[in-house]
């Protein structure tokens, strides 16, 4: 799994024990992640800081603390593996265990995941969004993601006559 | 040693800092974030969304009076009922139209309907949302493919009807809504076109009608031209193209442009943009957040619908060599995700004559708009 270690020393170019090639992204708290090239470019961003001839060095992420980083990882991985045609259903089962987050983890997945601009992760981690959210009143909504009621209350009861249907 | 502590100790600090930060983070998500997780919902999903904080409601507004495509069928015209399917939350809705009984519905475009009568001779436009009817001039409209350009009630609608006529020429027939009569223009083939079955398509003032070996055949009506020109396929592998025979394809106008979609299940969809200044068909990796509903007879292209996935490709045909299903529902390719989505209820034999419509956006029928969920 992702293997987080504090004081790694930047990959030698000619690394001959691994296949595959490996790049090295560092956490905002500066812990260090080696992982495959293909896993890493799951992320458009850092296939684009590959492109522009980053490869070699350590790719910092200062967005994105360690804990979220090994997640993030974990799902690239996940996705790198999956055959993407014939293994729906269990593609579909892990990213369900996957995404069984609470809500200030989520937050942290979705800003990685848009931040690092990872398409699936980012699909998967809106629509846990709007799965939460659905069939739910605006009171409950507030309560679940911690959000401050701004709307008047006369804005609100605008909104709850025009639209009473919905509320009901 | 150091190292670790250290980093430890910073993600106290920074667990604090985000939870301090939590009160605000969702309110404040980014934009672009907000409109995905928005679009998801229907209409009632959106006004619930937007009633939990300002900034959400400032995303949700903009997004909100977008309706979706609704795929209409016909397979209880005879009773006068066709249903309408609505892929932004799986309903369907059955509706007595009587005006459509024993009708044939040849094409729909801006919510309006072309309606032949076969036994009369009497054709119209009609919109199935408002029940209000533009009348065309009498013909057994025997053309093998039909369209119009505009809303009916616009001075600038013009109605076509194409097909071959003995060997050697296509004709062309055109009218008016509200006009006596059609008026036919023959147009000498000399290169056999082979109509498709896919309706014309109006882009950018010019009808483009698909032929079976993939040429165009471009209608102008205001120097009333007909040509036929053969673009070639840029940027894709010449083995690509030859695979797919002509019922796979679709034409469709999006953002002002003319795209072919070829869709053989379940390869990748082949989506190619018709780039007019070099007659070349170029293929489309993204769709910019603009979603594509294909039928034979009528194709839409829509962008920011809640409910509605964008980069997607929605149809409730299935085609490839050995089958040709048609969906009670539909499916939809997620261009990125690169897969087949099924639809929820998405089984079953259907009519083949389903198409999409778009319903109005501005005043939709109380029976779309105030559907309970």
């Amino acid at each position: 799994m992702a293997s987080s270690s504090s004081s790694l020393p930047s990959p030698s170019s000619s690394s001959s024990s691994s296949s595959s090639k490996k790049l090295v992204l560092r956490s905002s708290d500066e812990k260090h992640f080696e992982v495959d090239e293909a896993v890493a470019l799951q992320s458009e961003m850092i296939k684009q800081m590959v492109e522009d001839g980053f490869g070699g060095d350590v790719i910092p992420l200062l967005n994105v603390s360690s804990n979220i980083l090994s997640k993030v990882i974990d799902y690239c991985k996940k996705h790198v593996d999956f055959d993407s045609k014939k293994k729906m259903d269990d593609r579909r089962r892990w990213d369900a265990e996957y995404i069984d987050v609470g809500v200030d983890e989520l937050y942290h997945l979705i800003m990685a995941a848009n931040y690092r601009n990872i398409k699936g992760l980012l699909d998967l981690t809106c629509q846990k969004v709007a799965d939460t959210i659905k069939g739910k009143k605006p009171k409950q909504i507030r309560i679940i993601f911690n959000i401050k009621n701004d709307v008047t209350p006369e804005g609100e009861q605008k909104i709850r006559k025009e639209h009473s249907w919905a509320f009901e | 040693m150091e190292d670790v502590a250290t980093s430890s100790l910073l993600s106290v600090q920074e667990k604090e800092q985000q939870g301090a930060e939590m009160t605000r983070s969702w309110a404040d998500l980014p934009k672009d974030l907000l409109e995905r997780i928005v679009s998801q919902f229907s209409l009632d999903g959106n006004i619930l969304f937007s009633a939990v904080c300002k900034r959400w409601q400032s995303v949700a507004l903009p997004l909100r009076r977008l309706q979706s495509p609704l795929l209409m069928s016909f397979s209880r015209i005879s009773l006068g009922k066709c249903t309408f399917f609505d892929p932004s939350d799986g309903n369907s809705y059955e509706r007595c139209i009587p005006y459509l009984k024993t009708k044939t519905i040849r094409y729909s475009k801006h919510g309006w309907l072309l309606v032949c009568n076969s036994a009369s001779g009497e054709n119209s436009l009609f919109n199935p949302f408002s029940c209000e009817r533009v009348e065309l001039p009498f013909s057994y409209l025997d053309a093998r493919i039909v369209a119009f350009s505009s809303e009916p009630t616009s001075p600038s609608c013009i109605v076509i009807g194409v097909k071959t006529f003995v060997e050697g020429y296509i004709i062309v027939m055109t009218c008016r809504p509200g006009a006596k009569e059609w008026r036919s223009h023959f147009f000498r083939d000399k290169v056999q076109f082979r109509m498709a079955w896919i309706s014309p398509v109006f882009c950018d003032g010019l009808f483009y009608c698909l032929d079976e070996n993939g040429r165009l055949g471009v209608y102008d009506p205001k120097l009333n031209t007909w040509t036929v020109i053969s673009p070639p396929v840029n940027d894709l592998p010449e083995e690509v193209m030859p695979k797919y025979c002509w019922s796979f394809q679709y034409l469709v106008e999006s953002r002002g442009k003319l795209l072919m979609v070829v869709l053989f299940y379940p390869d990748e969809p082949i989506i190619l943009e018709l780039d007019r200044s070099k007659n070349v068909w170029t293929s489309v990796k993204s769709l910019d957040n603009r979603t594509l509903f294909l039928s034979p007879s009528a194709s839409i292209s829509t962008s920011c619908v809640p409910g509605i996935k964008p980069d997607c490709v929605y149809s409730h045909r299935i085609t490839n060599f050995s089958d040709e299903v048609y969906m009670k529902g539909c499916l939809h390719y997620s261009l990125d995700q690169g897969r087949y989505h099924p639809g929820d209820n998405c089984y079953g034999r259907v009519d083949p004559h389903n198409m999409w419509i778009q319903p109005p956006h501005e005043a939709p029928p109380p029976w779309l708009a105030g559907k309970s969920y």
